[in-house]
């Protein structure tokens, strides 16, 4: 077989922008304090940063995934923000960053099904639509900045509820210097007739993104959203250390989205988790292609009976990347039930780890629970490990975990051959194949997207 | 002496759902029964509550066994009184072998450990009669076995079991000629020291034991009962014709 | 790992002491979680063992333990440790301890032997090695088995008591089978409760080894089972039927590692707890960039027949090259009803046909072996409480 290198010509462009207000590198209490004075920020989010940021400094860096030894927490900027206000029609914005999304292709996005575009650069949110469909049915949409400001009572209520500023080091980091992120609420019994999405990206050298996002969902409402991000190739290391928060009321229906393609350089540590209430359903549909180093294990809680989860992991890792990904699925009330799927790559020295947890609490029975993993190991230089952990503590839970490890069949290629596909070409196949069920999770237009984003991944050097 | 089943005025559901309305049937020792109806209508529901599947609940109605209330026993307490039922989909218990299971059931049965070796040889020669290997006392319960291997077992343990009322649920589909004409043989043969509830799809066993009495189920309710002709009715006009 | 041979068991000992001191109870970032009662595998308090001092054989009074080692039988070698030291000296410096406990019992043991199999030698029946813990005083032992290339042999080791004192057992068993040789154990484990047990297993496979094992007694059962297929085409299966009952914690580990081509290993493990008892599987199956065309297959599933049983497992699988074969299953479930159905249906009550469900459980993994070796039908009835 021959060496396949990832493709990110497409991405791969630096834009000088005149940043508004920059910060110098390194953290310190200082440093939150005027980042929450810029933002004109309540006292109580300013405490919130605060004890956020003592817990981080308290915390080690966690051991057990990935090597995250060379990050430097003092040679990262911690804001930027790149306009002084947001614009409200994409024609107000900067030059330098339409340029950027015209290369995305937002604007044809737009136009199409999609109904609002957060869109987030460096640290801001810069350009916001939210449509009269959204407003009428009461949905509010927006950026986290701007839902403080607007709806400040919500969002006390609700942030740090489901991912406690302790909860890990890089969740602490996050509740101390976030900023940008999207705010989700749903009124009881309202379904958002299409997908919600938000593109950001990271632009400037080390530059660290922190945004924070929170989904409500009230009682009866059901709502899809899907995230999707890139960044340009840089020679020092970035850090994206996200936080989601998704609360799921009764009998609601929450789905989240992500293609996470951060180039190689990205370090991509996210907190992703979900509290689900009665009879309520949440799905995490999860690809990672993309950063140096990912850890993420999008999580649900199911706290009242009923409550169901459903997580789809695709991971792929080519040269030099880890993705550490995986699920966790945690049943706290009798008759929740959850399926964990995951699917992963390695290629050129890669390296997928799946990292799971199936926890039935004690007091929680008729759970039924079922993990599947399967993962395409193409060379000998990758590796790819399962690590599932399952946690039973009631007799008459039903739990079943499966894995598969194998390389792609040589049979198969040497059919798809003989039918005049080259190999090049019959691996993409297998391999787009083998992501099968998470590509029938995406709304069509991220079908493709998805699509040509694996094949630019697993593309052989041109010439 | 007689030993006579009643099932009275049997209403059962399942998961909520109504599958029997109103079942009545009666049962002597001698007598062999016929239970014919299209799928859905409630055979199995009838044959599953007679020995006590959990999953059914009576909602009504009673079920004696010489005069003795079976609703109030337990499947196993059931099979000591009598009662013998051959299931239509086996389940599969690996690890456990049949003789293991064979020799467990003699032994709660009442049957003494003195006699095992005697038992053994019974079992080994019904084995053989039912076109059994002798290594398939050690092949695990119902795992991997054929369409047929499952039902030639299933009358195995009723040979062995010798129960005073059997109940026969579909224990002639799905088989091959050869091995109807085993299974055939050796009902015929029980049914002349027990009494019989025969449920069937076809009258293929029919060529094999001559029903005293023939009864058409549908949609959880008897619509029928008859003698033979009933049979030859069915073949010619259907389940439809009944209403 | 060529180097000096040990020449001295007290050098040995001395070895494994300093090892004691550095390594961790628990050497795997991944189950550092589930450590547990660590200070029971330490020799207690007032105890003579406490001071951890190296002492030689001549100075051990020999704790009732060991009975009935296998007579010398023609192309075996049976000794006791301390004089089959030196023949096995070369082979002791193939594996370091990984673990604090393990490398506690190569620095204490009072009680060893060495059998050794010569090349080209099919032992004609099975070997029994019966181990009974009936004091209060601990026990360490070490096991030393070699197979020379091209010989068999069967091996069946008990464990059981006299009593029900408070005893800590801990074991090492050193197997090394060469190419072209096989070797088949039976470890049965009927400690009584009072005993808690560290059994620790070192297994380097150039050959075919099938370990199988019921583990029914004692109260604290830490078994480690570490496995090297260290040469092309060797072979291992691991199969091991837990039953649990009363209080009882099963923590077993396995590591299995391919490091050669064309390697296959099996490991089946199954539990059924009643009581409050407990079981934690941990496994990691390993392929190494050299382990082409390997083929691994792990499964564990827990049985849980009472409200406070409780099943943790975390079986783990990290693999360096493309072109093996490996996969892993594991589940958790109660009695299921349809079965318990059909046995009440022949007549068989319900606490008969849930003790005749778990024993088929467990007995899927025990095909083969008979009743006389491990007599589980009569286990699975004593320990299964009627439900």
């Amino acid at each position: 077989m021959e060496t396949f290198e990832a493709d990110y010509s497409k991405y791969d462009f630096k834009n000088s922008t005149d940043y508004d207000v920059t910060f110098e590198k390194g953290l310190s209490e200082d440093v939150v304090k005027r980042i929450s004075k810029l933002k004109g920020e309540p006292d109580w989010m300013l405490e919130f940063r605060l004890n956020a940021f003592k817990f981080f400094m308290k915390r080690p860096v966690p051991q057990w995934g990935g090597d995250l030894s060379k990050i430097d927490f003092n040679d990262l900027t911690y804001y930027l923000k790149p306009i002084k206000d947001r614009a409200k029609a994409w024609d107000e914005l900067p030059k330098e960053i339409k340029d950027t999304y015209d290369k995305l292709g937002i604007p044809e996005a737009e136009k199409k099904f999609l109904s609002g575009v957060e869109v987030m650069y460096e640290s801001e949110s810069v350009y916001s639509s939210v449509k009269k469909e959204l407003e009428d049915l009461g949905v509010i949409f927006c950026d986290t900045d701007t839902a403080l400001k607007k709806y400040p009572e919500l969002v006390k209520k609700y942030i740090g509820r489901v991912i406690s500023q302790n909860d890990n080091k890089f969740a602490a980091l996050n509740s101390a210097v976030w900023s940008g992120g999207s705010f989700i609420y749903v009124p009881k019994g309202v379904k958002v007739p299409m997908p919600l999405q938000a593109y950001f990206r990271i632009n400037a050298e080390s530059m660290g993104q922190f945004e924070r996002t929170l989904i409500i969902a009230d009682e009866g409402a059901d709502v899809t959203y899907i995230e999707g991000c890139s960044s340009p190739i840089y020679s020092k290391n970035s850090l994206h250390a996200a936080v989601v928060e998704i609360i799921a009321h009764k009998n609601s229906h929450v789905k989240y989205i992500t293609i996470q393609n951060w180039s190689s350089d990205v370090y991509n540590l996210v907190t992703k988790r979900a509290f689900a209430y009665q009879n309520a359903y949440v799905e995490w549909i999860d690809a990672n292609t993309g950063a140096l180093l990912t850890e993420k294990y999008p999580s649900v809680y199911m706290l009242e009976p009923g409550a169901k989860a459903n997580i789809l992991s695709v991971a792929l890792a080519n040269r030099n990347q880890h993705q550490d990904t995986g699920a966790k699925a945690i049943h706290l009330a009798p008759d929740t039930s959850s399926t964990i799927r995951s699917k992963s790559i390695c290629l050129n020295g890669g390296r997928t780890s799946y990292r799971g947890l199936v926890k039935v609490g004690k007091g929680a029975t008729g759970v039924k629970t079922s993990t599947k993993c399967d993962a395409l190991i193409l060379d000998k230089e990758s590796r790819t490990d399962t690590y599932p952990y399952m946690e039973i503590s009631e007799e008459d839970a039903t739990v079943s975990h499966e894995a598969s490890v194998g390389k792609i069949g040589d049979e198969q290629l040497l059919y798809l051959e003989s039918r005049g596909i080259p190999e090049q070409e019959a691996i993409n196949m297998i391999v787009l194949g083998f992501m099968g069920e998470f590509i029938k999770e995406l709304p069509l237009e991220f079908a493709v997207e998805f699509n040509r984003l694996i094949t630019l991944n697993m593309e052989g050097a041109v010439g | 002496m007689v030993d006579e089943l009643l099932v009275k005025d049997l209403d059962v559901s399942v998961n909520g759902i109504r599958i029997l309305d109103g079942v009545s049937l009666d049962i002597n020792t001698g007598e062999v029964h016929v239970l014919m109806g299209p799928n859905g209508s409630g055979k199995s529901t009838l044959s599953n509550t007679i020995i006590g599947n959990p999953k059914y609940k009576v909602e009504r109605g009673k079920i004696l066994f010489n005069g003795k209330d079976l609703l109030k026993m337990k499947p196993d307490e059931r099979v000591k009184e009598g009662i013998f039922m051959s299931f239509q989909e086996p389940v599969e218990i690996p690890g456990v072998s049949i003789f293991n299971l064979m020799r467990t059931a003699y032994l709660k049965s009442g049957g003494s450990t003195s006699e095992l070796s005697a038992f053994r040889s019974r079992v080994s020669s019904l084995m053989s009669q039912l076109g059994f290997q002798e290594s398939f006392m050690n092949r695990s319960v119902n795992e991997g076995f054929s369409g047929g291997e499952k039902k030639r077992f299933e009358v195995l343990q009723m040979m062995v079991l010798k129960p005073r009322m059997a109940i026969l649920d579909e224990v002639d589909s799905g088989l091959d000629i050869d091995t109807l004409k085993i299974i055939g043989s050796m009902v015929k043969e029980a049914s002349k020291s027990m009494g019989m509830l025969i449920i069937t799809h076809y009258d293929r066993i029919l060529e094999y034991v001559k029903p005293d009495f023939v009864h058409i189920m549908k949609d959880g309710r008897i619509v029928s009962t008859g003698g033979m002709e009933i049979v030859s009715e069915i073949k010619e006009k259907g389940y439809n014709y009944y209403k | 790992m060529a180097e000096k041979p040990y020449t001295t068991v007290e050098e040995f000992k001395k070895a494994s002491l300093k090892s004691f001191e550095s390594l961790p109870f628990e050497p795997n970032r991944l189950f550092e979680k589930y450590i547990e009662r660590e200070e029971l595998f330490y020799p207690k308090a007032g105890n003579k063992y406490n001071t951890l001092k190296v002492m030689s054989s001549t100075q051990i009074k020999i704790a009732p333990g060991i009975t009935e080692i296998p007579k010398a039988i023609g192309g075996v070698s049976i000794d006791d440790i301390n004089s089959g030291f030196s023949s096995v000296s070369g082979l002791l410096k193939l594996h370091n301890p990984e673990d604090k406990v393990e490398a506690e019992v190569d620095a204490l043991f009072n009680q060893g032997t060495v059998l050794r199999v010569k090349e080209g030698v099919a032992v004609p029946s099975p070997m029994k090695i019966d181990i009974s813990l009936s004091s209060s005083e601990p026990l360490f032992n070490k096991l030393v088995v070699f197979m020379e290339p091209e010989s068999s042999a069967k091996l069946v080791v008990t464990y059981s008591s006299t009593d029900d004192l408070n005893q800590l057992y801990g074991e090492n068993l050193d197997l090394y089978v060469s190419e072209g040789a096989k070797l088949d154990i039976v470890l049965v484990q009927g400690a009584s409760t009072g005993k808690n047990l560290a059994l620790n297993r070192n297994m380097i496979v150039s050959g075919n080894l099938n370990l199988t094992e019921a583990s029914f007694g004692g109260g604290f059962v830490r078994s480690r089972n570490l496995l090297k297929l260290s040469s092309e085409g060797a072979e291992a299966s691991l199969n091991s039927a837990i039953l649990g009952s009363g209080q009882q914690y099963f923590d077993s580990l396995t590591n299995l590692s391919h490091q050669e081509k064309g390697t296959i290993s099996r490991v089946n493990m199954r539990a059924a707890l009643s009581g409050s008892s407990r079981v934690l599987f941990k496994g990691v199956v390993s392929q190494e960039e050299r382990a082409i065309k390997s083929s691994a297959y792990l499964s564990e599933h827990s049985l849980l027949l009472s409200r406070d049983a409780r099943s943790n497992s975390i079986p783990s699988l990290e693999i360096k090259t493309d072109d093996v074969k490996a996969s892993h299953s594991a589940s958790s479930h109660p009695i299921e009803e349809d079965k318990a159905f059909y046995l009440m249906s022949r007549g068989i009550p319900r606490a008969e046909a849930i003790k005749l469900i778990a024993f088929g459980f467990l007995n899927q993994v025990l095909s083969g072996l008979s009743e006389e070796t491990i007599p589980m039908r009569d286990i699975v009835d004593k320990k299964v409480a009627a439900a």
